[in-house]
């Protein structure tokens, strides 16, 4: 047994009751989405994940020793807006 | 014509004139307002070649059919000129009460050119306009001349006014209003110092003349509520961009000592939270749910209104790790009117000037008083220091000579916002292709980039480049309105074409409105060109630092960029806009786009490809 430490950055740390919080997990570790505490209606790729600093996808393992970091999008880093996609620049009509 | 009022206050100093006229109906159209009319109107007006400081230049702010109008965070225009900073295209916007005005004047845009011969203002009441002297004004800060004018015309008149920075000309002075708003990075404020203007005061009293003012307001009302509603408004409301500084210490992003790291040991001390402690009230633009200046106590006592980008620049960037402090300089910045990225940007320089013995002067990182002193030097151009960092980071360092163009963090002249990309091509490229320099306005891809795969130089990255710029800087900045409810807190972009429709009754699709926005781009990608005399790649290239110096601290210690793959990356960008391998709008691209009128010049410049 050992503890994963995670880091919740901007309204997550409201939902999930502080900036930080530790975790036990087993000596094989966990997924990282079993061990961050997320609020219902938000999806895990409306979110950035981080372990130990560098990237990290919610599947990835994380061990004893671990620190997560779990924030949201901001300034521009919601959906694309997909409604074109840049192929080409676009018709001359207006 | 519904939506738009169809004329433009036309002002000539030299002459003393201020006169209504027409616009073509087909520029509203086909370039909307904002930065769109402006580029127009600039392409059009202004000799080929002017004197950025000079009478020839047109300082223009612009509205939109969407500003001011009943719909979340309305209250914006745009403030545009040939810059003195980059000598290519400059903007900026600015929240204030004279972008309402503005519109119920009757006008979609002020065009200034000339110069006064003494120090004046223009006053504008609905439709009649009138140049007053100002040496009153002339010398005062910005705070002090606003509280002065809002005696002379109402508390709630609009006033955009420059400090003793934009008088003196110095190249990174901005327009100010409301006694912290900034806007005009690339020295809009120094174009209307050089006119001797130092105010523009505006009260209006008509309508919109809106297509269906009934469904405007229910569209804005809906709006307003899904704002309000949004999962993550209430933090927003207590730290609003301030939420940044933890955001991008963990991303390690977070300029730090002249963007040579990307993490800060003293982040704590600027970050959101402690801005929580330091907290007095809280201010915005007009027309506002979402109010994102958070106004402090400094450590001299003053209030102080922040945000993450004058932090950061004038926080972990120049090495100071006491908010309270980072606040006093902000405070100074707004006062003599400087743009507070390019000042943290130049100051830094300083200080690695001067560790590299680059200039004789002892700057050490993190030394307040020094700094505080040094922003007063280059608000007033006070001594040769000062004088020196007045010009920007890319000239200084012109003048120094030696190595110390390394330590100008800047694109085509302009300083970089405060996002470090040793380890992020994408935001980078963001930088690299910006349409007024380094800055972040117009495709903060950062997050997006961070959350995919941040080391890939693929040709996604460009896709979402544009993706980001079409909406943010082609479409956001010529609605006008704040892109914050979309960026921030997720307002379905569907509103925007709606309120749209409703406000000027044409049935625009996302397929217009994006070629709207390429066409645009491209425009103002022909104005420097026509500006430049000619168009190199060099100029869409980021700072050398990120790919020679790599970061030496935190969890991506070891990473810079990567200059083969990041050339790549920007051969993919220049593709898909349909513009060739120097960065040139290829003739059928221009022509697709409705910019047949530019043909001919850039031909001639640079040779246009087919």
């Amino acid at each position: 047994m050992g503890r994963v430490r995670v880091r919740y950055l901007g309204y997550l740390a409201e939902y999930a009751g502080g900036r930080e919080v530790e975790v036990e997990v087993g000596e094989s570790g966990a997924r990282l989405i079993e061990v961050v505490r997320l609020p219902p209606d938000v999806s895990p790729d409306d979110l950035v994940f981080l372990v130990n600093g560098r990237p990290a996808k919610p599947g990835d393992r994380v061990r004893p020793g671990d620190t997560v970091s779990v924030m949201p999008h901001i300034s521009g880093g919601a959906p694309a807006p997909s409604y074109i996609p840049v192929a080409a620049p676009a018709r001359a009509t207006a | 014509m519904k939506g738009w009022h169809g004329r433009l206050l036309w002002v000539d100093l030299t002459r003393g004139e201020a006169r209504s006229v027409e616009y073509p109906k087909e520029w509203a159209l086909n370039f909307m307002g904002g930065r769109g009319l402006a580029a127009r109107i600039l392409w059009e007006h202004m000799p080929a070649g002017a004197d950025p400081l000079g009478p020839d230049n047109l300082l223009i702010f612009a509205v939109g059919p969407l500003t001011g109008l009943p719909l979340p965070s309305s209250g914006k225009l745009v403030v545009a000129a040939k810059s003195p900073l980059t000598g290519g295209y400059g903007d900026g916007n600015i929240g204030s009460m004279a972008a309402v005005h503005l519109r119920r004047a009757g006008f979609d845009a002020i065009v200034v050119r000339g110069r006064a011969e003494k120090p004046s203002m223009l006053v504008v009441r609905d439709q009649k306009a009138d140049i007053l002297p100002a040496e009153h004004l002339w010398g005062l800060d910005t705070w002090a001349a606003e509280r002065r004018l809002r005696e002379d015309y109402g508390r709630n008149a609009g006033v955009l006014l420059i400090g003793p920075a934009g008088e003196r000309l110095v190249r990174f002075a901005t327009v100010i209003s409301q006694e912290g708003r900034s806007g005009g990075r690339p020295g809009m404020g120094a174009v209307m110092g050089s006119k001797r203007l130092k105010a523009v005061v505006i009260v209006g009293t008509g309508d919109f003349n809106l297509h269906d003012q009934r469904e405007v307001a229910k569209l804005g009302s809906a709006a307003y509520r899904d704002v309000k509603r949004s999962k993550g408004y209430s933090f927003w409301m207590r730290q609003g961009t301030m939420m940044t500084v933890d955001w991008a210490q963990e991303n390690s992003v977070l300029p730090a000592y002249n963007f040579r790291e990307g993490v800060f040991e003293g982040f704590k001390g600027i970050d959101g939270y402690r801005m929580e402690e330091l907290k007095v009230t809280q201010r915005g633009c007009p027309n506002c749910n979402m109010t994102c200046g958070n106004v402090v106590r400094d450590a001299e006592g003053e209030l102080s209104e922040l945000d993450y980008e004058n932090v950061a620049m004038l926080g972990s960037n120049i090495g100071l790790d006491d908010l309270a402090k980072v606040a006093v300089l902000n405070r100074l910045a707004d006062m003599y009117g400087l743009d507070t990225i390019s000042l943290g940007g130049t100051l830094a320089f300083a200080a690695e000037a001067s560790e590299e013995g680059l200039i004789d002067e002892r700057i050490e990182w993190g030394d307040f008083d020094r700094f505080r002193d040094l922003i007063r030097e280059v608000a007033l151009r006070e001594t040769e220091l000062g004088n020196l960092l007045a010009e920007g980071t890319r000239r200084a360092a012109e003048k120094l000579g030696g190595d110390s163009i390394r330590y100008a963090m800047q694109v085509k002249g302009l300083e970089v916002s405060a996002y470090d990309c040793h380890a992020a091509p994408g935001m980078a490229l963001a930088y690299a292709t910006s349409p007024i320099g380094a800055h972040h306005k117009d495709a903060w891809v950062i997050s997006w980039e961070v959350a995919t795969d941040r080391f890939s130089y693929g040709p996604e990255k460009a896709r979402r480049v544009i993706e980001l710029q079409r909406v943010r800087g082609g479409l956001f900045e010529s609605f006008v309105t704040c892109r914050f409810p979309w960026v921030e807190l997720g307002l379905d972009l569907d509103y925007y074409i709606k309120l749209l429709r409703a406000a000027t009754g044409v049935e625009y699709t996302w397929d217009d409105l994006y070629a709207l926005a390429d066409r645009v781009y491209a425009l103002v990608r022909a104005l420097w060109i026509r500006e430049l005399g000619g168009w190199d790649r060099s100029l869409d290239m980021p700072p050398a630092r990120w790919f020679r110096e790599p970061i030496s601290k935190g969890p991506l210690a070891g990473s810079r960029l990567d200059i083969e793959k990041f050339r790549g990356l920007l051969d993919a960008y220049y593709e898909l806009r349909g513009w060739d391998e120097r960065g040139v709008p290829r003739r059928s691209t221009l022509e697709k786009l409705g910019l047949g009128f530019t043909v001919e010049t850039l031909d001639r410049l640079v040779g246009l490809t087919p």
